[in-house]
């Protein structure tokens, strides 16, 4: 097709190719075919050598249900074939905001119409001894035991600003689980590993966790909170999930906090940690595999060092728009309505809406938030959060009270709290029950109406009836009632077998040429069988002369 | 009813070997009886039905003795009823108004609309009177409601689609079969005897909204059913596919020496982990492993017994039905299974002839020998044999919808004005097509609606002629299985005076029209011209014919002549059908004469695939997809799923079955299934009527409530027609490569409908979807002269078309 175009193409330059950016680009590219669209010019502009991969996967490399071989997001021939001026390996060291100009650390420059800042989070590295000597580490004090960068904003950062690996300036045996080099070492280190410490007791530490336990490492989790995911799980479920886990062969050491990394020869050794509970108390550990869970911070370094408005993260309004008009920002360095929740789903969603705004596809949409869902991938353990799923059951309705129903089955390792306003359900959180978390997240997300008696969410279908294929006895049949169906494909009854055996048919064949039973998918022919016995056993009369 | 007997045939009893009437298992049946009256009907002994009938094929006959048979061509009073005519002045009065309409407005202004259930005879005479008779581009057929979907999406991997490239029989050895919307236990009952062995050792795999009895017979003997969101079997199968490539259980060396286009397929499915799959399908990720390890496990990679992955209507009646059938083809590649002995992919076809009735030239871009109509050799080819210039084919038409969304339309920008006249045969759109409300009025638009058929079914019901044709037991034909073996339909009982067959049709009105002698009245003739305008073809017939079928072969396309064939057919079948009606199960029992004429000649093709796919470069090629949402998602104010399907008691739109006394006893009426929660909290109780509402009408039907659906789900039998017809519901949207509407899935609201209505035709319609005697509304205008007869409910099409 020959487009002839006169206006000069809208040129967007996308910094940053993780799961965020490359998810741009590919919802931009897919828009190509859309009449309403306008043509862009794309340039992207990567960190990582590589073309983007799935990150969310790489918990599920250390546990062995992800093949990193088949991680890889971008069609990066596509990319090329589509004109899309890809430079990976590319770090940009500066935004000239006036000018609309990208400097990278070559030298050269790239001008663009619309700057998209996809710069993603950097994982937090506790500043502990052992960590915080680590040259370009860490140069802000503070404490380091919180999973997570929204209450400590001070967490030192694995700044630096070098491109590659920051994983591979810790101690030998230390790793973060941002990048896939990162999941590779971690694995490649399991087989010389004894004692394994995962510091933060996160979705990510637990799922790492999980997976260096299912290679058959030992594993102890320092936890900050008063139990596992603290943050998403009141004290009942995660009460339990401490249980799973340490069924599983994980150690979970509740309000821990790291106090140091221990070195031998540039190789971790132990780690020193205090707090802890009576019964587990914390102190010197032996470890040699250590993985750093604790939490990731906003990429901003780029964006602050321009003027953009900057808070955790770069702060966009429901157009994804920063404080300049022509930059934008999505995925887990952006901040919206105060939220930078840093997971997949809202990235993904903030990428449908830019792209429909800069094709102009659909000048109207916007980005109003996401309903966030937190799902642990570990095998074996069955853990959801999501939505407002705080909420006191002991509430009044009207007052801001919900109604709540909850299951709590601790000898079953089941846990459920759905949380129910305006008939909707609006927050979930469920423990050892697949089914029910799989059936709520789709009700909270569909937004359909709930059951009218609520304690039906707790396990649904639970009291799955038989579809109808058969009657539904097992065993025996001479319990059926006469008029209970017993051939569905030709809708014979019990009484009906009955009488052709009076009629004399003595064989599961004889009855069905009287009656059909057992012609259609032959699959009630055992209860034919069966019923044939009991009859010959109660009434063992010879067969009647007659039978026609 | 009581019935008769179930009598299994040997093989020697004396009679007409056949098959039956309704669906693509085409069950082998054996018809003894010297009229309609007294015809019986004994099961025989077949690969496919191993002596298994269900319910419809032991009642079939019940159909050549319907009370309002047809038995005379009628043609509409200006304004008024259907009268009886004779044949000549029917056929006159056709070709008249069809030569003044395309005087009028040129060959386009007539269209066509066949059916899967004609045989492949009737379907090719159709393509014929179409495409070189009223040389009108306007064909289609409602195969393309079936089959088309699977269709699209084996072509684009294979290069080639039957819908199963392997013998029935095949599926039994299988250590798993993942079955994804398809119900078999109850719409092909007897072809479970297939699947019995493979859910007995713990195999069987079912995606399915509903607990039905297929799914039933799956957990029960320890398989899975994953009871997956009504429009989620794409991402469900994604994440399959995703576990398969994360957990190293492909087979590398088969992708590799075997296919093309993995690395595409393994990017597209990255993103779909399967705690993803969970919140868009609601099947736990756990489960997601589990079926995918099952499945794999099968597989012959794994040192399995093999493995097949089957997909049926719920999976294809989508707007993403190709892509989706594409999925469940690349998982299948992904495990190796396809070309593989004991292994493969397929979709369990649906119709009598949904295999032969697209091949042989009914689909709008297709001529016979399953040949693309924009292909040039293949015009050339098939002018040559229809005796015209190549040039004087029309060129492809447009899917069944579209076609007859245009019908009686005004030219509109960029679009010339639709069909004004129209002939159906063997289909009954105003119960079947989506959005059936707006093709009823479609076809009130035309200017002349030609309907052949057996009853008065309701599209008949609206036509200005109505020509009586001749049914199963009273023709001879062959039809080609959901296994692609083409089978003898025999002739057991003279049809009703008056009655011609589509054949004899078709050849009147070419004769009219100025094409005399084209199409043949000779089944077995016309079968011969089949074949060599099928030679070369991906779907080849020309080694095939009848004596060869009569005789006993087991032939399966494609099977090509070898230049031992008989010329002609036409000597040899008086001979073979005198020795025929004995057997025709494998070719084992084959006489030594015929075996040493078979041996000369291609044996045909059980297994496709197993040396080369039909590809170019013989590789099968793997297709990315991505899910995406249905068209008519759910909505604050219709917050169900509607999903439509079939009973075990009828067949499609219902006209034969609801002529069944004994299925109508069995199943009256309409029905909605849904939860027990769903029903409580609507307030809907078991057997008071329901009221269902989409975006484009209203249905009311009784309430059975059952925990085998899922609480966001409601299911509506698609069989009737009147205030409970289902299509009045189902959204016209269609899929954008094979042109599948999506009947599977559409948002509805649900009430009681209890409440009466100041309105009257609601308490109409209420009164008659509860009661369970049958209707006799008296109908006004187009149907008046039939009122007698028609009792089933066909009268409610009139009633309810006047009052909508």
């Amino acid at each position: 097709m020959t487009a002839v175009t006169t206006a000069p193409r809208l040129h967007v330059v996308v910094v940053g190719h993780g799961m965020a950016g490359s998810r741009l680009v590919d919802e931009l590219l897919a828009r190509r075919r859309s009449r309403a669209s306008r043509p862009l010019r794309i340039t992207v502009i990567g960190e990582e050598p590589y073309g983007a991969y799935n990150r969310v996967l790489l918990s599920e490399v250390v546990g062995g249900r992800a093949d990193v071989a088949a991680l890889q997001l971008s069609d990066l021939d596509g990319y090329r074939t589509a004109g899309v001026d890809l430079r990976l390996g590319g770090l940009v060291t500066g935004l000239d905001l006036l000018r609309h100009k990208v400097f990278l650390a070559d030298g050269s420059a790239v001008g663009y119409d619309r700057l998209v800042l996809a710069t993603g989070a950097r994982p937090v590295v506790p500043d502990v001894p052992g960590l915080s000597d680590v040259p370009g580490l860490s140069d802000v004090p503070g404490p380091s035991d919180v999973p997570g960068p929204s209450d400590v904003p001070a967490l030192a950062g694995a700044a630096g600003g070098v491109p590659g690996v920051p994983g591979g300036r810790l101690p030998g045996g230390v790793h973060l689980l941002r990048t896939v080099d990162d999941a590779r070492e971690i694995v490649a280190g399991v087989g010389n590993a004894r004692h394994a410490v995962v510091v933060g007791g996160g979705l990510l530490g637990l799922e790492a966790a999980r997976g260096l336990a299912s290679r058959g490492l030992p594993v102890t989790v320092l936890n900050a909170g008063a139990h596992p995911l603290h943050r998403q799980l009141d004290a009942a479920a995660g009460t339990l999930v401490g249980r799973r886990l340490a069924d599983l062969g994980v150690r979970v050491r509740d309000g821990a906090a790291l106090r140091a990394v221990l070195v031998e020869g540039d190789r971790v050794v132990a780690v020193e940690a205090t707090g802890g509970d009576g019964a587990a108390p914390a102190g010197r550990l032996p470890a040699d595999l250590v993985v750093l869970a604790c939490g990731a911070r906003p990429e901003t370094t780029l964006a602050r060092a321009a003027g953009l408005r900057v808070g955790r993260g770069v702060v966009v309004d429901d157009r994804l728009t920063t404080s300049d008009p022509s930059v934008h920002a999505l995925g887990d360095c952006a901040e919206h309505d105060g939220q930078s929740p840093g997971l997949l789903a809202p990235a993904w969603e903030q990428a449908r809406v830019l792209a429909d705004l800069l094709t102009g596809a659909d000048p109207q949409a916007r980005y109003r938030g996401c309903r966030l869902v937190f799902r642990l991938k570990a095998a074996g353990l069955d853990v959801l959060a999501a939505g407002e799923c705080d909420a006191d059951p002991w509430a009044p309705p009207g007052d801001g009270g919900c109604e709540v129903v909850q299951l709590v089955d601790p000898a079953a390792g089941r846990y459920v709290k759905a949380v129910v306003d305006g008939g909707r359900l609006v927050g979930v959180v469920c423990v050892g029950v697949p089914r029910t978390a799989a059936e709520l997240t789709v009700l909270l997300d569909r937004g359909t109406p709930v059951p009218a008696d609520r304690a039906t969410l707790l396990l649904p279908g639970a009291g799955t009836a038989v579809g109808g294929r058969g009657p539904a006895v097992d065993g025996d049949p001479t319990l059926l009632p006469d008029r209970v169906t017993v051939c569905h494909c030709n809708g014979v009854t019990k009484g009906q077998v009955v009488s052709a055996r009076e009629a004399g048919a003595r064989s599961v064949d004889a009855v069905a040429a009287r009656t059909r039973a057992g012609t259609g998918c032959g699959g009630c022919r055992d209860t034919v069988a069966g019923l044939l016995t009991w009859l010959e056993q109660s009434d063992p009369s010879p067969t009647p002369q007659a039978t026609p | 009813m009581t019935g008769s007997a179930a009598v299994v045939d040997s093989g020697t009893t004396a009679g007409v070997a056949t098959h039956c009437p309704y669906c693509a298992l085409q069950c082998a049946m054996t018809l003894t009886g010297h009229d309609a009256t007294g015809l019986q009907i004994s099961a025989r002994e077949f690969p496919t039905n191993r002596k298994g009938l269900c319910r419809k094929g032991w009642t079939a006959p019940e159909v050549l003795r319907a009370p309002d048979r047809l038995t005379t061509p009628l043609i509409r009073e200006p304004g008024g009823g259907l009268l009886p005519t004779d044949w000549d002045t029917a056929l006159d009065h056709v070709a008249e108004r069809v030569r003044i309409l395309v005087a009028e407005s040129g060959p386009q202004a007539v269209a066509v609309f066949g059916g899967g259930g004609l045989t492949n005879e009737k379907a090719y005479a159709l393509g014929v009177f179409a495409r070189a008779v009223l040389r009108t581009p306007y064909i289609d057929y409602n195969g393309r409601f079936c089959m088309s979907s699977a269709a699209a999406a084996g072509i684009r991997t294979f290069g080639l689609d039957r819908g199963l490239p392997f013998p029935l029989t095949d599926l039994a050895g299988a250590g798993a079969v993942l079955l994804i919307g398809s119900n078999p236990a109850q719409t092909m009952p007897p072809a479970v005897r297939h699947l019995a062995p493979v859910a007995a050792r713990g195999g069987l795999i079912v995606v399915d909204p509903r607990r039905t009895p297929t799914a039933a017979l799956a957990e029960d003997g320890g398989g899975l059913h994953l009871q997956a969101i009504p429009g989620t079997d794409l991402a469900l199968v994604l994440g399959l596919l995703h576990v398969v490539i994360h957990e190293s259980l492909a087979d590398a060396p088969y992708i590799a020496a075997r296919t093309t286009g993995f690395p595409a397929v393994q990017r597209s499915v990255a993103t779909w982990w399967p705690e993803r799959v969970e919140r868009v399908s609601g099947i736990p990720a756990e489960l997601v492993r589990a079926a995918a390890r099952r499945l794999a496990g099968a597989a012959p990679c794994a040192g399995g017994p093999g493995g097949y992955v089957i997909t049926g209507r719920g999976a294809e009646q989508h707007t993403k039905g190709t892509d989706t059938v594409s999925a469940c083809i690349d998982l299948a590649l992904a495990l190796g299974l396809p070309g593989r002995l004991g292994s493969g992919y397929g979709c369990l076809t649906g119709q009598g002839n949904g295999q032969g009735g697209r091949e042989h030239g009914q689909k709008a871009d297709q001529l016979p020998g399953y040949r693309r109509i924009d292909d040039p050799a293949a015009r050339a080819h098939v002018a040559a044999v229809w005796g015209m210039d190549p040039g004087d084919l029309p060129g492809p038409g447009v899917p069944a919808v579209e076609l007859l969304s245009r019908l009686g339309s005004p030219p509109a920008s960029g679009r010339p004005a639709g069909p004004r006249a129209l002939f159906v045969h063997g289909a009954n759109p105003v119960v079947s097509a989506p959005d059936a409300t707006a093709v009823e009025s479609r076809l009130r638009s035309l200017d002349l609606l030609v309907v052949c058929d057996v009853v008065p079914s309701e599209t008949a019901l609206l036509a200005d002629v109505v020509l009586p044709v001749t049914q199963w037991a009273e023709e001879d034909g062959t039809l080609t299985s959901l296994e692609g073996r083409v089978l003898r339909r025999r002739r057991a009982v003279a049809p009703p005076p008056g009655v011609r067959s589509d054949l004899e049709v078709l050849a009147g009105l070419a004769d009219r029209l100025g094409r005399p002698g084209l199409i043949d009245t000779e089944p077995a003739r016309v079968f011969a011209a089949l074949a060599r305008a099928s030679a070369g073809g991906p779907a080849d017939y020309s080694g095939i014919d009848y004596g060869r079928l009569d005789a006993g072969a087991a032939v399966f396309w494609p099977c090509p002549a070898t230049g031992n064939d008989p010329g002609t057919a036409g000597p040899r079948v008086a001979d073979a059908e005198a020795s025929a009606g004995t057997e025709e199960s494998a070719g084992t029992d084959l006489s030594a004469a015929a075996q040493h004429v078979a041996a000369q000649r291609h044996p045909g093709t059980p297994r496709l695939f197993l040396d080369r796919f039909a590809t170019p470069d013989g590789r099968a090629r793997f297709v990315a997809v991505d899910h995406r949402p249905v068209d008519d998602d759910l909505r604050p104010d219709a917050p169900l799923f509607l999903v439509t399907g079939r009973l075990p008691e009828h067949y499609q739109s219902g006209a034969q079955t609801r002529r069944v006394p004994e299925l109508v006893a069995a199943q009256p009426e309409p029905f909605v299934q849904l939860h027990p929660d769903t029903a409580a909290r609507l307030g809907v109780e078991d057997g008071r009527p329901v009221r269902l509402t989409s975006r484009r009408g209203v249905v009311v039907a009784v309430a059975r409530i059952s925990a085998a659906i899922r609480t966001d789900t409601v299911f509506l039998p698609f069989h009737w027609s009147g205030p409970g017809r289902a299509n009045t519901l189902t959204n016209p949207a269609t899929d954008p490569v094979s042109g599948m509407p999506e009947f599977k899935v559409c948002a509805v609201a649900a009430e009681p409908a209890d409440a009466v209505k100041p309105d009257g035709a609601a308490d109409c319609a209420v009164a008659a979807a509860t009661t369970r005697e049958p209707i006799a509304v008296a109908a006004s205008g187009k149907a008046a002269a039939l009122t007698d007869a028609a009792w089933t409910g066909a009268a409610w099409t009139a009633e309810a078309g006047s009052t909508s």
